[in-house]
């Protein structure tokens, strides 16, 4: 967790107030009506995804309660979060990025967080790799200065450009008088320098160099209506199969004497049809949040 | 003994308590929150010792809008009925969706985390 008191939002916004410059003030409205909604809970799963099913086990009488129904929401989540690569609820999250003198060089530093939808960023440094270890159970650097390696240089935020946090990216935007070479205002190079200008100038590659704290995924309370309704249909499949082989009987029949009556249904199969067309939903929709707020397809140089 | 909380509508009354699945709230009004201790076993409210200290977390990415309340009883007679107010500061920044709970009973100590029990609306419909 982080305490947000140094912090620098994405530029562009997030959803649904995408290329508007995100105001710190709550006062300031954004977009034109909703497009997010509160988490789902039980009864919103049973009018809108389930409508009509009975949450009853034909066999054994038992009721699909809504705690296992809660329950089946957030696995649905989680599932959504993992298929589709981004957090559904704020998540702060830190990185430790390499130093890549090609890309400090010639691509102003730019380094990718891992998720997309960044929404804020909380700390760029440059840390030592010391951070708390444990000899014989005796927690060595455990406290809150080193616990994540000391902070050897707080790289100001206002260098970070933040115009590319949607897709995952960073980069270091000194706009100094000097060439972007000279990295991110260190002392300037001399043989007596300190370590970090040494690294700067003779390093290629150093693992762990950069230290990211970052927060990504959507406004607390605040979920996309089409997130939402991935989640939805997630549970209402995991719903759908866990009631489908509790319908026991394909065909009944019954005779007396002359008289006799014959029923026949889809038994287990019940619901199948349904699972198909949510699990094609399912589909189309995680293909279109995919596309909107991650990436379906991702292509790298080296 | 595991335990569980059950969420209670906060006009309910001593001799008319009504059950909900979660509390809707919707950021910058004041509301009680009313839950139940029950066993989780059996369904059957649990009795805290009297002098008993219950205390509510809740929890948010930002560590500043986290909230610690402390709960009391509001009936007298009923000591499984716990409730604590929310300000209206405390509901437009508060995360929701989850609790956690602590019950002191002397030198015992209970921990029940509450999974969907507060649904917290967007602080405004029009941004996010």
């Amino acid at each position: 967790m982080a305490d947000f008191k140094t912090r620098k939002r994405n530029v562009h916004g997030s959803y649904p107030t995408d290329h508007e410059v995100k105001p710190e003030r709550d006062d300031v409205l954004g977009s034109g009506f909703t497009r997010v909604e509160p988490w789902i809970t039980p009864d919103r799963l049973k009018q809108q995804w389930l409508f009509g099913i009975p949450l009853v086990s034909p066999l054994t009488r038992e009721t699909l309660v809504d705690d296992t129904l809660k329950a089946i929401i957030a696995r649905a989540a989680s599932r959504v979060e993992l298929e589709c690569n981004i957090d559904v609820f704020p998540v702060v999250r830190v990185i430790r990025a390499p130093w890549d003198r090609v890309k400090v060089s010639q691509g102003y530093g730019q380094i990718e967080l891992g998720v997309r939808n960044v929404r804020t960023i909380l700390e760029v440094s440059i840390r030592t790799v010391d951070s708390m270890f444990v000899v014989n159970n005796d927690p060595i650097n455990d406290n809150d200065e080193s616990r994540e390696g000391r902070v050897l240089y707080n790289v100001p935020l206002q260098w970070i450009d933040t115009s590319y946090l949607r897709k995952g990216i960073l980069h270091f935007v000194p706009l100094l008088s000097q060439p972007a070479s000279i990295v991110l205002g260190f002392p300037a190079p001399t043989l007596t320098s300190n370590p970090l200008t040494l690294i700067s100038r003779y390093q290629h590659t150093m693992p762990s160099f950069w230290f990211i704290r970052y927060e990504s995924g959507f406004d607390e309370n605040s979920i996309p209506s089409i997130i939402n309704d991935l989640i939805g249909t997630y549970a209402a499949i995991e719903v759908l199969s866990i009631l489908g082989p509790t319908q026991k009987w394909n065909s009944m029949s019954i005779g007396l004497d002359g008289a006799s009556q014959g029923v026949s249904g889809p038994g287990n199969q019940l619901y199948a049809l349904r699972v198909q067309e949510l699990m094609q939903k399912a589909e189309n929709l995680k293909s279109v949040i995919q596309s909107r707020f991650t990436n379906r397809i991702v292509m790298r140089h080296i | 003994m595991r335990l569980d909380i059950k969420m209670l509508d906060p006009t309910s009354t001593l001799n008319d308590i009504e059950y909900i699945n979660e509390l809707e709230v919707y950021p910058g009004e004041t509301t009680t929150v009313m839950f139940q201790i029950v066993n989780k076993s059996n369904g059957i409210r649990y009795i805290p010792d009297s002098g008993a200290i219950v205390t509510v977390k809740l929890y948010s990415v930002n560590d500043v809008n986290n909230i610690t309340k402390t709960a009391t009883n509001p009936f007298v007679d009923d000591r499984s009925i716990w409730s604590f107010n929310l300000n209206a500061v405390e509901t437009q920044k508060m995360a929701g969706v989850n609790m956690e709970l602590t019950i002191t009973e002397g030198t015992q100590i209970k921990k029940i985390w509450a999974q969907s029990v507060i649904i917290v609306y967007p602080r405004t419909p029009y941004k996010a």
